[in-house]
């Protein structure tokens, strides 16, 4: 794409010259890593019991990531809101499509690298705990590509929640929002009894996923469900791009 | 449409509105090759809008632009593309180096990657950032950063470069620093500058477009504009002379303007002139006091507000125009 290349290198630039990235990641490291690590470890212990646990670590990475995504993507539009760069970036021969690809990618590109070290959570686990290490490939997998879908997902919302507001502050809180609504909305077919609640619970929520997942059940529609809703994100703040252009 | 390859800007009733305010109305002109355009207008002309339309910022609400052809609403990456364009009030990124973000803006422009670092150095060189090519933006003063922005306007060697009100903001000796580089810009390139100051347009234009409220409100050759003017630009000189002398001196050298002395307090005269267009004799007006051993303490040009200048041009209340 048009100009995709140069703007990726600056958004990582800017990105590894930015300290609350580094913070992010160490505190995303610390909480989601460990609880993690904990589920994957103790499942691939006991492959069918300890469902609880598997509900919790779930539980503990959504909210970490809850915090960890908009934290990564406020200032991606809001920064150049504020400081009139944005009229420079938009007057330059490139597409709004290209300037959502190249800050998607960079926040996702530093999402996976503070992913990263947890694969070696595994081994320093079982060093100092005398756990065994996990053997389940799929749950390995699994649980790594739901972080992924889902940490993706999470990141798309702040981004577009960052093209919408004219602060970072507002920025944030917009996505804090977006994903809690999303988090709770797999609640609701629970709370609320309806015929096929439990099916549609099971569609909705992403504690339900995430567990499956980290036990290596992989459901692809839950996959495809995730590819789909980040995609008409990203579209969605392609789109507030051209309207501020008629606003 | 088949354009003349000679024009290189088209505005065609270009029009924006914001909610219930009509920021710019029906604006047309054109802008040949080699020109350097002036657009003069007081704060809320409605300048920047029209630029930004220009520069693809902002769609226009009715009419179109063309640069070199490509209309800013069909094709404006191919518009974009052959554009440098100076926002107003333009920002950079302070976390950047001034090197690295030219080379950044020229690689998003489409510079061929081996042509990059010679055009960077030749924008650099234009713009006198060689220096500072190393330094982080965010510690440079406000006069390098708007020699950054400029460079970055220029690193892709567009046929047309619009800028906004590029001295906005800058203390007077970058202000002249600013003028002579636009000056020397102007030999190689089109130019579109806006400015809500009569003699930045007047020093370093050929041609003026006039906005007010929205409307173009004139438009014409720089000299014109000045002659113009001029022919309504009073000289004001305060001399210690006898009356009937000083008026027949005045006369005679004022070449046919007309001329009012009037007393002041403690045998001092005032002495106003109409000049005639083009004519400026304040430095015969000196050496006449000077020669008859008269006291001079002041001799000036009552320069012309904008909205006088208004009324020069079109001979009617510049509000009663806007109407
Ligand atoms: N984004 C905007 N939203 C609402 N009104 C605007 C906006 N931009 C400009 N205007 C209005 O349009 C008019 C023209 O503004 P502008 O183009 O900035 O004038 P100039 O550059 O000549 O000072 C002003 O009345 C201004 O308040
Ligand atoms: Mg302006």
């Amino acid at each position: 794409m048009n100009g995709g290349l140069p703007l990726l290198r600056r958004e990582l630039n800017a990105c590894l010259l930015s300290p609350t990235a580094y913070l992010v990641a160490a505190l995303f490291l610390l909480v989601a890593g460990a609880g993690f690590w904990v589920a994957v470890a103790s499942l691939a212990a006991q492959p069918d019991g300890s469902v609880g646990l598997v509900e919790l670590s779930a539980w503990m990475f959504l909210l970490t990531i809850a915090a960890a995504a908009p934290l990564l993507t406020m200032r991606l539009f809001a920064e150049e809101y504020r400081s009139g760069t944005f009229e420079t970036l938009m007057t330059a021969p490139v597409r709004p499509a290209a300037v959502v690809f190249a800050k998607y990618a960079a926040a996702l590109l530093w999402y996976l690298a503070m992913l990263a070290p947890t694969l070696l959570w595994g081994p320093i686990l079982s060093a100092v705990a005398a756990l065994p290490p996990p053997t389940d490939p799929a749950a390995i997998a699994g649980a790594y590509v739901g972080a992924i879908l889902i940490g993706a997902w999470c990141l798309a919302l702040g981004l577009f929640a960052s093209a919408v507001m004219r602060s970072q502050v507002a920025a944030g809180l917009l996505a804090v929002a977006l994903i809690a609504g999303w988090l709770f909305a797999g609640w609701v077919p629970f709370l609320w009894p309806l015929r096929h609640g439990d099916r549609l619970g099971t569609w909705l929520s992403p504690v339900v996923h995430l567990a499956d997942w980290s036990r290596g059940i992989f459901d692809s529609r839950a996959a495809v469900v995730y590819l789909v809703n980040t995609t008409l994100a990203l579209f969605a703040t392609d789109r507030v791009l051209e309207w501020r252009r008629w606003r | 449409m088949v354009s003349d390859p000679s024009i290189i800007l088209e505005a065609d009733h270009l029009t924006r509105r914001f909610g219930r305010v009509t920021a710019v109305d029906d604006v047309s002109f054109q802008i040949r090759r080699g020109e350097i355009v002036g657009m003069l207008g007081p704060n809320g002309a409605g300048k920047t809008t029209t630029l930004r339309m220009i520069a693809g910022f902002l769609c226009p609400t009715a009419g179109d632009a063309r640069i070199a052809g490509r209309s800013v609403t069909d094709d404006p990456l191919g518009a974009r593309r052959r554009l440098g364009y100076l926002p107003e009030h333009a920002a950079l990124y302070p976390d950047m180096r001034a090197g690295e973000y030219l080379r950044f803006r020229a690689a998003l422009k489409g510079v061929p990657r081996a042509r990059i670092a010679a055009r960077v150095d030749e924008a650099a060189e234009l713009c006198g950032v060689r220096p500072v090519l190393r330094r982080l933006i965010g510690e440079l003063s406000k006069g390098y950063r708007q020699r950054v922005a400029l460079a970055d306007a220029l690193v892709h060697e567009p046929e047309l470069l619009v800028l906004d009100e590029p001295t906005l903001g800058l203390d007077p000796n970058q202000i002249r620093q600013a003028r002579d580089l636009i000056r020397s810009l102007a030999e190689r390139h089109t130019v579109l500058i806006s400015s809500h100051i009569l003699p930045e347009i007047e020093m370093t234009c050929h041609r003026v477009l006039i906005l007010h409220r929205g409307r173009l409100l004139a438009e014409g050759p720089v000299p014109e504009l000045a002659a113009q003017i001029h022919r309504r630009r009073r000289i004001m000189m305060q001399v210690r002379a006898p009356r009937d002398e000083l008026l027949r001196e005045v006369t005679r050298l004022a070449g046919g303007g007309n001329v009012v002395v009037e007393p002041l307090p403690e045998d001092w005269m005032e002495v106003r002139i109409e000049a005639r267009a083009g004519d400026d004799p304040r430095p015969e007006l000196a050496a006449l006091a000077a020669r008859r051993g008269w006291p001079l303490r002041e001799l000036r040009r009552e320069e012309l507000s904008l909205e006088q200048v208004f009324l020069a041009l079109t001979g009617a209340d510049p509000r009663g125009v806007a109407r």
